[in-house]
């Protein structure tokens, strides 16, 4: 089985980016031949509640057995552990929270206490280093980049936190300074080398992500392919 | 049939000790990707010796040289951009003439000089004369000079081309990095301007917006350094052309502007 755990629905708010709607995803996931693709509503991540998209997620990912939902969640609002517990309840495989274009402290008191609450639940945390190339972002995009070191406090912060960490490959820089430099169709491609460095991290790795529709799936499906043959 | 009109060759003055490796690996990628033809530029020594976007003379020599002899040893895989310094303009225009008599096709200009800079014009009057395109290096919207490089993108290409309308000019890399739609717009109505469409940018939208902008007859293919990604492009395309426009990309347009006899096909 081949999981896009990175896919969005909905329109991105600094550019046209044609294929956000659902039936436009599904036709991308059956060219690409991805049988399930985990999604989160675009839109809503950059609202002041990023959970009042979550509603038409959970609607919208129940037409179509394809799409598991990934809701987001804001740990500096009132209320946000009965987000998660939504989440557990509708079977999220994650829940999603992008610190920065939240204007949280990507390691501070609230987002380790939601990587705590994460871990209790079993339930992994998914953030993005960012959701476009650095490189041409509209001049009012003014996001930073999820630090690498914020990363590696979280993973620190809880035993049991699991965390996602999305869009980290740059095109420009090569892999990032993080811990996955694979992107990994699942735990048995990873190579012994990086297993340890999982290990030793104890939860970054970075899995099959296509960012559709913000990044062509075509890119990471090519990306996979070159690896897998370069391993055989 | 599948024409690369954006790629780079190593050789032992540059940075990179597996310059060798790194030749052999693009041929192999490439083998696998099924490209026919690298149409192929070296930068001088690529910072070694002197600046990539500024290189001197003897560097600029010394790469044409480098990627002459990879043009020899496999003529049936790599053809030659000659690369000049423009500010160089005797030696630029005489480097162009050795190199073309010597088997390359087209002429390659870094960032070295504004692109719509009167110092351009004797070599676009020369690539008029042997009915050769240029591969003009273009970051994609730069308005302020970089260390090295004038402030210089595609309304200052498309002005040149404007001078020079019999001329075909290829702006480089639309997905190099930067804001392609403003390069987009800017080419939308100079019709001797072609967009490469290599890079590393994969960005959902951007295929879309140089078909609205281009129209699939001013499309090349191209992939720079990143060769996945201008793969995946060339899959992508695959989804909104029909057979005869993707032919048109993949290798029609660059033989219709590229000297006759350049490439296979003809």
């Amino acid at each position: 089985m081949r999981i896009d755990c990175n896919a969005f629905l909905g329109a991105y708010p600094w550019r046209k980016v044609p294929g956000t709607s659902p039936d436009s995803l599904v036709a991308a996931l059956e060219r690409t031949k991805i049988d399930v693709a985990w999604v989160t509503h675009l839109p809503s991540l950059f609202w002041r509640d990023p959970t009042e998209g979550n509603a038409w997620l959970y609607e919208t990912a129940r037409k179509d057995k394809r799409f598991r939902p990934v809701p987001t969640v804001h740990p500096g609002l009132a209320q946000w552990e009965q987000v998660l517990a939504d989440a557990a309840n509708a079977g999220a495989p994650a829940i999603r929270c992008d610190p920065l274009y939240l204007g949280l402290e990507p390691s501070g008191s609230e987002m380790r206490v939601l990587a705590a609450a994460c871990g209790a639940a079993r339930m992994p945390l998914l953030l993005a280093v960012r959701l476009e190339d650095g490189r041409q972002r509209h001049p009012n995009d003014h996001v930073a980049e999820l630090p690498a070191a914020a990363v590696r406090a979280l993973i620190r912060s809880d035993a049991d936190v699991r965390l996602i960490v999305t869009h980290a490959v740059d095109a420009r820089r090569g892999p990032p300074p993080l811990v996955g430099h694979q992107l990994d169709l699942g735990p048995a491609r990873r190579s012994s080398r990086d297993a340890a460095r999982h290990d030793r991290l104890r939860a970054v790795r970075v899995w099959h992500g296509t960012a559709a529709p913000a990044a062509r799936d075509e890119h990471r499906e090519a990306r996979s392919a070159r690896r897998e043959a370069r391993s055989a | 049939m599948l024409v690369d009109v954006h790629a780079h060759f190593y050789h032992a003055r540059t940075p990179r000790a597996d310059w060798r490796e790194r030749n052999e690996s693009r041929l192999a990628a490439g083998a696998k990707i099924g490209i026919t033809i690298h149409v192929a530029s070296i930068l001088g020594s690529f910072g070694l010796t002197s600046p990539t976007y500024f290189p001197s003379p003897r560097d600029v020599t010394a790469g044409n040289d480098a990627l002459l002899a990879l043009q020899r040893a496999h003529p049936d895989r790599i053809r030659g951009y000659a690369c000049v310094n423009p500010n160089y303009t005797a030696h630029a225009r005489t480097e162009i003439v050795r190199c073309l008599d010597a088997g390359m096709i087209g002429i390659k200009l870094a960032a070295s000089r504004r692109a719509d800079d009167p110092l351009l014009d004797p070599i676009a009057s020369l690539a008029l004369e042997r009915r050769v395109p240029v591969l003009q290096h273009i970051w994609q919207r730069r308005r302020r000079d970089w260390p090295g490089q004038e402030a210089s993108d595609a309304i200052e290409l498309c002005t040149l081309a404007r001078r020079h309308p019999d001329v075909a000019f290829i702006l480089a890399h639309i997905g190099g990095g930067g804001d392609w739609l403003h390069s987009l717009r800017a080419i939308a109505d100079v019709p001797n301007v072609h967009v490469d469409l290599s890079g590393s940018g994969v960005d959902g939208g951007m295929l879309e917006a140089c078909l609205e902008s281009a129209g699939a007859d001013r499309l090349l293919w191209g992939s720079d350094i990143t060769m996945e990604t201008g793969w995946a492009k060339l899959r992508y395309l695959e989804t909104l052309l029909s057979k005869d426009e993707i032919a048109l990309v993949r290798w029609k347009n660059a033989a219709r502007i590229f000297p006759t006899g350049a490439f296979p096909s003809d």
